[in-house]
C-alpha cells in the first residue's frame, strides 16, 4: 500500500506514523488515535463538529490530510481537558444546559476556547457570529451564546493564576434541587463535554468490516447490467452484495398501518431490478475499510435504462400519469375525506370566505451525528447485537426478529449516545438492515456510518405539502371553518414502519384545533413521487396545520380589520368549553389558550410594541410581528401505531431497584438523545422516594437490561416513561416502609421518608435509612420474619388510554424585512407554552428553544430542492441551509401549567411544540410587515426571492 | 465519502515542487490550503493520482511591500491577510472581504493563492483583487516567472491562465496611500456562497476618485468590471439612479441562476447592492 511517513504532535505527544496519504486529519484522530472526541459530521467543512486546533488556531479536521501537518501542533478536545479556559466553559455549557446531544460539542469547546483566548469582551452578536461555523441541531444556539457570555465574564473576574488552577466546581445538586420543578443541570454532560461520549462510530469491534453502498444515480430506471467482478479484485474487499445475496437472509417489508386506508408496495432491502429514487441503495461492499469499500464502488459497472421520474403533484395525478408501482392502482397511497354533517349550509352562511394556497418545501432533520449501525451476528451464539444510532430500541429488535427470523431474545440492541434525532432515526431503514444482513452472512461484525450526501439522500424527509385551504369568518371575527385540500407528497415507499400518510392525517385532523367552529371539510392525498421516501421528523404534520390555520386566521384579521390577537381570543376553545371535541373529531382537555394568549400579551408587551411597530413604519422600515396559536398531540395511545400492526409500543415500563448502599437505579425504557430525559427521570424517582436526586442513577438503552416501551418520539418521554418511574417508585417506597415496618415494628401508616432517612412521624431523629433496609432486605432476610418477601425491585409501566395528551402554546416572532434583498431578518421570538407538570425547566426551556429553530429554519431556510427529473440538490450542508448561530434571535419563554389528567404525574410533552409554531409566526410576520404594501408570501421556505417577487420587484 | 488514493508529495522549496509539477503534469494537483479541495477530493469529485502540498513553501508566505508594490505570496492564509498590518494600511478592502469568506476555522487554514487557483465565481478576494487591479504572478520550471493581471487571469467558470505546470507564487498591487474602498455581500446565512458581492476600490487624489474599479461579484461566470459605472463615477456627473446601475447591468453581465436565486432575483439583488456601493463614495 502506498504510505507515508508523519510526524507531528499531538495534544504535545510526539507521533511518528506511517500512513496512508489519503487520511484526513479527521479519520487519523478517530482510527488510528483512538482520540474519539473529534466527530464527523460532514467531511466538507462546513459543520464544524471536527474542529481542533493546527498550530494554536481552530481548524477542521476533516479538510487536512494528515501528510499537511508535517511538525505541526494539534490539540484536540482531550488536550484540553486541563485548560483553564476550556474548564470555565464546560461549567458554563452544563450550568446552562448548553448542550443536548454532545455530538457539536467538542467542536464548540474548541472554538468557544479560541474565542475567548483571543478576545475575553464579546457582544452576543458577535459570540453569534464567531459561532457560525459550528452547527447545533439540538439548542437553538441561545444557551450556547449565553454559557461563551457567562464565561467570558468569569474568566476577566479573575487572575489568570486563579485561572490555572481553576477547579472544576462541584456541581452536584443540593437537596432543594434536583425535584420536579426545579432547574437541574443534567448529571451526565461532563464526559460529553471533554470528548468521552461513546456514539456508535465511536466503537471499534475485533474484526470489524465496513460497507458502502453503490446508489441510484437516477430517480427511476430499470437495471440492465450490475457487474462488480472488478470491484471484487480490490484488496481489502471481502463481499459485493445484490438483493440475490441479501433476500437470502432478510425479508422485504411493507410501509402500511392497517388501520388507514393506504396502500404500499413490498419494499427490497437494495434494489431488486428497478430503482424509485435517486440514491436509492443498488449494491453493498464490504471491505476492510471505508475508503477501500468506496474504491470498490467505483469500479461496479452500473447500466440503468432511465425512466421517466413522478415529481410533483401534477405528474403523479395526471390522467395518463407514469405509475411508479405497476401493480398499484395510480400513484395515490392514500385518500382520505371527511365532512361535517351540514358542511355546505355553514359554509354558505359565512360572511367572509378567504382561499389560499400553502405550499411547504420537502425538508429533512439532519440529526448532527449520521445514521450509523455496528452489527454482530455471532453465528456460534445465533445471537445478534446491534449497537445503532436509534430512537426505538425495542422496535429495532422486533423488526430485526421478524425480517431475520430470529427469536426477540436473541438479539440485543444498544442505543447508548445518540447525536440529535428528531423522528429521523426513529424509522427502518434499508441501510441498516443491508448491514445487519452482511454481519449475517459474512459472520463478522459490520459498521455502516452515513456520511453526510447519504444521509440528505435516505434519511427521511417530510413536510412536503402543497395546500388549497379556504377560511370562513363571520364579520365579526367568529370563525365558521375550513374546507381543506391537501396534497402530501411522500416517496416512492411509504416508511417502515410508522408509514408516510401520518403527517398528512396529522393535517386533516388537527387544523385550527386550537378554535371553536363547526364546518370542516378535509381531502388528503398522499401521493408516491420518485423522491427519498418521507416520515416523521419533529412535530409531525403540526408546523403544516398550525401555520395553515394561523395564516388564515391573520388574513381574515386584516380583511376584517380587527386585532389578530382578538380574532384569536374570540375564537378560542376557552377553559370552559373543554373536553371539547373538534369538528374533527379530536378530543381536546385540560388546554390553557386564553391563560397562554394573555401570557403572551404582556410578555411581548403587545400595545407598546405595536406603537414602536408604527413608529418604525413611518421611517419606512418594514417590521412585522406574527402570532400562532397551537396544540401539539403529544404522548399518543395506541391509536397511533400499535392499533395498525405495527410494534411500537405505546406503554413504557420501568424497573427501579433499591441498591445495596442505597442508592437508587432507575432502568427506564425510554431512550435519551440529549434532551435530558435521564436527569427528568432521576428527578421524578427522588421526589418520589424522597431521596437526592444524586443517589439516583438511570440506565437506558439497551435491549437486555431495560424494560419494554416505545421510545423516544412524540414527545412522549416524560408523560409516559416518567409515570412509569413514579408508578414503580411508589412502589418501592411500598417496599422499603414495609421492611422499615417490620425492622422497627411501627406501622407502615406511621412512617416517612426524608432524605432517603426513615422518621417516625413527628420525631426529629431518623430511625433507619435506605442502606440499612436494603442491607436488611439483600444480606439478612434471616431477621424478616417467615414467608416475608423484601421487594427491593419495583416494576411498574403506562400507557395513554386516550388518543394523547395535547399541549397548547402561543408563539410570536417579530421580523424585518430588507425590501432591497428581499432578505428576513428575525428579531426576536416570543414562547408560552404549557406542558403541564414540568419536571426540569432548564431542559424543558432548551427543548423548546432548539424545537423553534428548527421551525424557523423550516420557515426561512431550510428545503430539499429536487431538480424536474428527480436530482436531489441540495445535498451537502452547504446546500441546504440548517440555522446558524447568527442569523437565530433571542427566545424568550414563558410557562403555564396545566396538569394532564392522564396521569398522576401530570405532564405532557414539550419536545415538539416550538417546531409547531414557529413557522406560522413567522409567516405571519413576514405578512404582517409586508401588509403596508398589500401583499403578503405563501409558501415555505420564505426565501428572499419569495419575497422580492411578492414585492414586485422581480417578476413572478 | 473518503479520497481516492494518491501519491502525495510535500516539496520544501519553489523549485522541487516545479520540477515535482513538471514531472507529473496532468496527474497532480497542487495542494494549497484545501478548503475547497479537500471537500472536492473527499466526494471524489477530484480524483487526482499525485497531490503536491505546498505547505512547506516557506518563500510563498507572507505580505511584503517593495519598490511601491504590496506583494502578497500565495500560501498566504486568510487569518494572515487579515491580522497584517501592511494589507489593513494600504489594502483594508481584503481586511473587510475575508470576514464574509466561511467561517474562522476554514479562513485559518484557506489561502490566497488557493481561492485564485479555483476561481469559484462566488469568491470573494479574486473580485477584490480586481478591484486593487492586481498582478498574479506565476512560475513554471520552463518558463520561469511571469505576470497576468488578473482580469485576464480569471477567464470564466474556475478557469483561468493557469497552465498545468505552474504555480501561482505570489500576487502585486500598486501601494497607495490614500484609498478609499467598500465591500458589501448579500447571502442567506453567514458565511455562505453569496447571492451577489460588490468590491470597489479607489484612490483618492485632491478628494477626487481616481482609478475607481467597481467589481461585481457571484452572479455570472466570473467577477466582472462595471466600467460604465466606474467612469460616470469618475466623471462625477451626479447621483447614480439604480436605473443607470440596471441598464449596465442589462448590457454586461450574464446572470446565471442557482439553486436558491434565478439570474433575475441575482440582477435584482446585484443593482441594489452596487447602488448601496456606490453611494458609499
Amino acid at each position: 500500500m502506498n504510505e507515508i511517513e508523519v510526524k507531528f504532535y499531538i495534544n504535545s505527544e510526539l507521533v511518528e506514523k506511517r500512513i496512508e496519504p489519503r487520511t484526513n486529519l479527521s479519520d487519523f484522530l478517530r482510527n488510528e488515535m483512538r482520540l474519539t472526541g473529534t466527530h464527523v459530521g460532514c467531511e466538507h467543512g462546513v459543520c464544524g463538529a471536527c474542529t481542533i486546533n493546527i498550530d494554536g488556531i481552530p481548524a477542521r479536521s476533516c479538510l487536512a490530510l494528515v501528510g499537511q501537518l508535517e511538525g505541526s501542533e494539534v490539540v484536540t478536545i482531550e488536550g484540553l481537558d486541563s485548560d483553564p479556559i476550556a474548564a470555565v466553559l464546560r461549567d458554563c455549557f452544563t450550568e446552562r444546559n448548553a448542550l443536548q446531544c454532545g455530538f457539536c460539542t467538542p467542536g464548540m469547546i474548541v472554538t468557544a476556547t479560541a474565542m475567548l483566548k483571543d478576545k475575553l469582551s464579546l457582544t452576543r452578536s458577535e459570540i453569534r457570529k464567531e459561532l457560525s461555523g459550528n452547527y447545533c441541531r439540538c439548542t437553538g444556539y441561545e444557551a450556547i451564546v449565553d454559557a461563551i457570555e457567562t464565561a467570558a465574564l468569569r474568566i476577566s473576574q479573575v487572575n489568570s493564576n486563579d485561572l490555572n488552577t481553576y477547579a472544576i466546581k462541584n456541581l452536584s445538586t443540593s437537596n432543594e434541587q434536583g425535584h420536579i420543578g426545579q432547574p437541574t443541570v443534567r448529571f451526565n454532560t461532563h464526559r460529553l463535554l471533554v470528548g468521552k461520549g461513546c456514539y456508535v462510530d465511536d466503537l471499534l469491534a475485533s474484526r470489524q468490516l465496513h460497507m458502502a453502498l453503490l446508489r441510484s444515480p437516477v430517480a427511476s430506471g430499470v437495471i440492465n447490467l450490475l457487474n462488480y467482478e472488478k470491484a471484487m479484485q480490490i484488496p481489502g474487499v471481502l463481499k459485493v452484495l445484490t438483493q440475490d445475496d441479501v433476500s437470502k437472509v432478510c425479508s422485504s417489508w411493507q410501509g402500511v398501518l392497517s388501520q388507514f386506508p393506504m396502500v404500499s408496495p413490498m419494499q427490497p432491502p437494495l434494489a431488486d431490478g428497478k430503482v424509485y429514487w435517486q440514491g436509492q441503495a443498488i449494491a453493498a461492499v464490504i471491505a476492510e475499510s471505508r475508503a477501500i469499500a468506496e474504491d470498490a464502488i467505483q469500479l461496479i459497472e452500473l447500466d440503468i435504462q432511465e425512466t421517466a421520474a413522478v415529481i410533483g403533484v401534477g405528474k403523479a395525478i395526471a390522467s395518463n400519469a407514469i405509475k411508479i408501482h405497476a401493480n398499484l392502482e395510480n400513484n395515490i397511497c392514500m385518500s382520505r375525506k371527511y365532512e361535517t354533517t351540514n358542511f355546505e349550509n355553514e359554509f354558505k352562511s359565512a360572511h367572509l370566505k378567504i382561499r389560499k394556497k400553502l405550499k411547504f418545501g420537502r425538508l429533512t432533520g439532519v440529526p448532527l451525528e449520521p445514521r450509523t449501525i455496528l452489527a454482530d451476528f455471532k453465528k456460534a451464539e445465533g445471537t445478534l447485537l446491534v449497537n445503532m444510532s436509534h430512537q426505538a430500541p425495542h422496535m429495532m429488535r422486533d423488526i430485526f426478529a421478524k425480517h431475520f427470523n430470529l427469536q426477540v431474545n436473541d438479539i440485543r440492541v444498544i442505543c447508548k449516545d445518540v447525536g440529535g434525532g428528531f423522528g429521523i432515526k426513529v424509522h427502518s431503514y434499508a441501510e441498516e438492515m443491508i448491514a445487519v444482513a452482511s454481519s449475517i452472512i459474512l459472520n463478522r461484525p459490520v459498521k455502516y456510518t452515513a456520511d453526510r450526501l447519504e444521509s440528505f439522500g435516505s434519511d427521511i424527509h417530510a413536510r412536503e405539502h402543497e395546500i388549497e385551504v379556504e377560511a370562513a369568518f363571520q364579520n365579526d371575527g367568529t370563525l365558521v371553518g375550513f374546507d381543506l385540500k391537501d396534497y402530501a407528497l411522500i416517496g416512492a415507499f411509504s416508511s417502515y414502519p410508522r408509514t408516510s400518510v401520518l403527517e398528512g392525517f396529522a393535517v386533516s385532523v388537527l387544523t385550527g384545533g386550537p378554535y371553536k367552529f363547526g364546518a370542516y371539510r378535509s381531502s388528503l392525498d398522499v401521493l408516491f413521487q420518485n423522491k427519498v421516501p418521507t416520515s416523521q421528523y419533529r412535530s409531525v404534520g403540526h408546523p403544516i396545520s398550525c401555520a395553515t390555520a394561523e395564516v388564515m386566521m391573520d388574513h381574515a384579521a386584516r380583511e376584517l380589520g380587527l386585532d389578530p390577537i382578538h380574532i384569536r381570543r374570540i375564537n378560542l376553545v376557552t377553559d370552559k368549553l373543554q373536553p371539547y371535541v373538534s369538528p374533527a373529531g379530536i378530543c381536546y382537555e385540560a388546554l390553557s389558550h386564553e391563560a397562554c394568549l394573555s401570557e403572551l400579551e404582556d410578555l411581548i408587551d403587545y400595545k407598546n410594541l405595536r406603537e414602536q411597530q408604527n413608529l418604525a413604519r413611518n421611517e419606512g422600515k418594514l417590521i412585522g410581528l406574527g402570532v400562532a396559536v397551537l396544540v401539539e398531540m403529544t404522548a399518543p395511545g395506541v391509536t397511533l401505531y400499535a392499533q395498525g400492526g405495527a410494534p411500537i409500543s405505546s406503554q413504557d415500563g420501568a424497573i427501579v431497584r433499591l441498591e445495596s448502599d442505597g442508592s437508587v437505579t432507575c432502568i427506564v425504557a425510554i431512550a435519551d438523545q440529549g434532551q435530558g430525559s435521564d436527569t427528568a427521570m432521576a428527578q421524578i424517582a427522588a421526589t418520589t422516594l424522597c431521596v437526592n436526586v444524586n443517589k439516583i442513577r438511570v440506565l437506558h438503552g439497551d435491549t437486555a437490561a431495560t424494560p419494554i416501551g416505545g421510545g423516544a418520539f412524540g414527545s412522549r418521554s416524560i408523560a409516559i416513561s416518567g409515570e412509569a418511574v413514579l408508578l414503580a417508585c411508589e412502589k418501592l417506597k411500598e417496599s422499603i416502609l414495609d421492611i422499615g415496618s417490620v425492622l422497627l415494628k411501627i406501622p407502615a401508616n406511621q412512617l416517612v421518608i426524608i432524605d432517603g432517612e426513615i422518621f417516625c412521624e413527628n420525631q426529629k431523629e431518623s430511625i433507619t435509612k435506605f442502606i440499612d433496609i436494603a442491607r436488611l432486605g439483600y444480606f439478612r432476610q434471616d431477621l424478616l420474619p417467615k414467608g416475608f418477601e423484601s421487594k427491593l425491585v419495583a416494576y411498574a409501566s403506562f400507557f395513554n388510554p386516550g388518543q394523547a395528551a395535547f399541549s397548547n402554546g402561543v408563539q410570536a416572532s417579530l421580523v424585518e424585512i430588507d425590501p432591497r434583498f428581499g432578505t428576513v431578518k428575525l428579531l426576536k421570538h416570543w414562547v408560552v407554552e404549557d406542558c403541564g407538570t414540568m419536571i426540569n425547566p432548564l431542559t424543558a426551556d432548551e427543548q423548546i428553544r432548539g424545537g423553534v429553530v428548527q421551525g424557523l429554519g423550516m420557515a426561512l431556510f431550510e428545503e430539499c430542492i429536487y431538480s424536474s427529473d428527480g436530482q436531489l440538490l441540495t445535498i451537502t450542508l452547504a446546500d441546504y441551509l440548517v440555522p446558524m448561530a447568527a442569523e437565530m434571535p433571542d427566545i424568550k419563554i414563558h410557562h403555564i401549567s396545566t396538569k394532564s389528567p392522564m396521569s398522576k404525574l401530570g405532564a405532557k410533552g414539550a419536545g415538539e411544540a416550538g417546531t409547531a409554531g414557529a413557522p406560522a409566526a413567522v409567516m405571519n410576520a413576514v405578512n404582517d410587515a409586508l401588509s403596508v404594501l398589500g401583499v403578503s408570501v405563501d409558501s415555505f421556505p420564505i426565501n428572499p426571492e419569495s419575497v422580492l417577487r411578492a414585492l414586485g420587484k422581480i417578476s413572478k | 465519502m473518503k479520497p481516492n488514493s494518491f501519491e502525495f508529495y510535500r516539496p520544501v522549496n519553489l523549485e522541487s515542487a516545479l520540477r515535482l509539477l513538471k514531472e507529473k503534469k496532468d496527474d497532480a494537483i497542487l495542494l494549497a490550503g484545501g478548503q475547497s479541495l479537500i471537500p472536492m477530493m473527499n466526494m471524489r469529485l477530484i480524483n487526482s493520482k499525485s497531490v503536491i502540498d505546498l505547505s512547506a513553501l516557506r518563500e510563498l508566505n507572507g505580505v511584503t511591500v517593495k519598490e511601491n508594490k504590496i506583494r502578497i505570496g500565495a500560501m498566504t492564509r486568510y487569518v494572515e491577510i487579515k491580522k497584517s498590518e501592511l494589507v489593513n494600511k494600504y489594502c483594508p478592502l481584503l481586511v473587510d472581504a475575508i470576514d464574509y469568506i466561511a467561517h474562522s476555522a476554514v479562513r485559518n487554514r484557506g489561502t490566497l493563492g488557493g481561492t485564485l487557483a479555483l476561481s469559484h465565481p462566488s469568491a470573494e478576494l479574486p473580485g477584490c483583487l480586481i478591484a486593487l487591479n492586481a498582478e498574479v504572478v506565476v512560475q513554471s520550471a520552463l518558463l520561469g516567472e511571469r505576470k497576468i493581471n488578473i482580469e485576464d487571469f480569471i477567464q470564466g467558470m474556475m478557469s483561468t491562465k493557469l497552465m498545468s505546470d505552474e504555480i501561482i507564487t505570489s500576487v502585486e498591487f500598486f501601494q497607495s496611500n490614500n484609498t478609499k474602498h467598500w465591500f458589501g455581500e448579500v447571502s442567506r446565512r453567514q458565511g455562505d456562497y453569496c447571492t451577489a458581492a460588490v468590491a470597489i476600490n479607489t484612490e483618492i487624489e485632491n478628494k477626487k476618485l481616481k482609478n475607481i474599479r467597481i467589481v461585481l461579484i457571484g452572479v455570472s461566470n466570473k467577477p466582472t468590471r462595471m466600467t460604465e459605472l466606474e467612469l460616470f463615477m469618475l466623471n462625477g456627473d451626479g447621483p447614480i439612479s439604480i436605473e443607470r446601475i440596471t441598464s449596465e447591468l442589462t448590457k454586461k453581465i450574464e446572470f446565471i441562476d442557482d439553486i436558491y436565486n434565478s439570474a433575475s432575483g441575482k440582477k435584482h439583488v446585484s443593482s441594489e447592492l452596487l447602488f448601496e456601493g456606490v453611494n458609499h463614495f
